[in-house]
């Protein structure tokens, strides 16, 4: 079959059909570019509505706190007793560094005074004064003092004789240093 | 291309197409793109404020569920440290813990200056023997021993009467259980031909209330207070004017 079509004419249809492939394929894309920015503006609506719906979430758990708020801040007070405990426990044990000198002092010597002292910058000193039928038993009252585990040092200070119409006494005083809990 | 040009009709729908494509892209596509991410970081921050109110909410349910235990353990631990001297309670603990073992006790205990009204008030009306007559009975008077409040978050005390040695072990042992934290800081006994003396002084703690935040789980709260209070002592109720007392008098001045 002979085509008899000018050259022309097919040149002009054939560009004709270009432009159309063309013009379509802008309009494909104009489309996906319009969807596209619909699609985000629809998504960021909804997206909107829902952080509405999870803000006022979050109120109503905020107001539901709130409304015991005296109860949670009654359970925050009892926890800050709880962790600070620690720091008001007792450095030294009196009971134990008591029960140390009376189980310390010999049975011919009797105790007049115990004063003990403490503060928190130093370690305490505890002074021991007494009446004693001999002089040895002081010794070996200061000497067992300081064999207690309680106790880190143990020191006589004084030690004077009295003597009465009776007998004789020795009053002593022992100055005794106690060790930390 | 060189044909496509000579289309006029080409030449103004790729005009038109260029103008829309670009007003799009440049004009329409950045705000909805800018509130596209704020939204997405705005969520992800809701996300997690949700999550942390979500916990918050099933804290505050089991702190509701142990509402009663929460109370009496906010007691015990308002007794152990307060948030104030809080030196009249303590002078009512100090005297329930003397007559516990039946002593007669000079309590010295410091008051700030509006407490000191109050106290001094307060055992000018005895309505009956049990009413709290500080320092009633003891061997240093009748009347409480007033020292003034000190600043810092230590409050001095002293406790003395005639006591012999096994007595002030007892007091000693006593004072380690006692409701209110403190510590011994210095300890005298005496003993004289007629009589043993014991003075016990120390120190009882206070802080001052900050901004306090409950974080972490109940369970484990109530496990570790009744553990560390479950050893300690009580030995006097808070007064509480509404619930206690008779008031109002024709003549105040009439016994």
């Amino acid at each position: 079959m002979i085509n008899l079509v000018p050259p022309e004419i097919k040149q002009r249809k054939g560009l004709k059909s270009l432009v159309y492939v063309v013009t379509l394929a802008y309009i494909v894309i104009t489309s996906a570019l319009v969807l596209g920015l619909a699609g985000l503006a629809t998504y960021n609506y909804t997206q909107k509505i829902y952080l509405g719906s999870q803000q006022a979430e979050i109120d109503r758990l905020a107001a539901e706190k709130n409304k015991d708020k005296t109860l949670i801040s009654q359970a925050a007070f009892v926890q800050s007793r709880v962790k600070s405990a620690a720091t008001y426990k007792l450095s030294y044990d009196w009971n134990l560094v008591l029960n140390a000198i009376a189980e310390s002092t010999p049975s011919n010597t009797h105790l007049t005074s115990i004063k003990i002292s403490s503060d928190t910058t130093k370690p305490p000193t505890t002074t021991i004064s007494g009446e004693s039928a001999d002089r040895r038993s002081i010794i070996l009252f200061k000497d067992k003092l300081a064999t207690n585990k309680l106790i880190t040092s143990a020191g006589i200070t004084s030690l004077t004789e009295s003597a009465s119409e009776t007998n004789k006494t020795y009053t002593f005083s022992i100055s005794v240093s106690i060790a930390k809990k | 291309m060189h044909h496509l040009l000579a289309s006029k009709y080409f030449v103004v729908i790729t005009g038109l197409f260029l103008i829309i494509t670009i007003a799009i892209i440049w004009v329409f596509f950045p705000p909805v793109l800018k509130t596209f991410n704020e939204n997405k970081a705005q969520s992800n921050t809701l996300a997690e404020q949700i999550k942390a109110s979500q916990a918050e909410a099933s804290t505050v349910k089991d702190l509701v569920a142990a509402k009663a235990t929460i109370a009496d353990l906010y007691d015990t631990a308002n007794s152990a440290l307060p948030s104030s001297p809080s030196a009249d309670l303590l002078l009512l603990q100090f005297d329930g813990l003397t007559k516990s073992l039946g002593l007669d006790a000079t309590i010295t205990v410091p008051f700030s200056e509006g407490a000191l009204a109050a106290q001094v008030a307060a055992p000018a009306t005895p309505t009956d023997e049990n009413d709290i007559k500080p320092g009633s009975g003891s061997s240093g008077g009748t009347q409480p021993i007033i020292t003034s409040s000190g600043t810092g978050t230590g409050t001095d005390f002293s406790l003395s009467g005639e006591w012999d040695y096994p007595t002030t072990l007892a007091l000693l042992t006593k004072l380690k259980t006692f409701i209110r934290w403190n510590t011994v800081t210095s300890i005298d006994l005496t003993k004289t031909a007629d009589k043993s003396t014991a003075t016990i002084s120390g120190k009882v703690f206070w802080t001052p209330s900050s901004k306090l935040e409950f974080s972490g789980s109940v369970k484990d709260l109530l496990n570790q207070a009744k553990t560390l209070f479950d050893g300690y002592q009580t030995y006097a109720e808070a007064p509480d004017v509404t619930k206690e007392g008779n008031f109002g008098k024709s003549n105040p001045f009439l016994p």
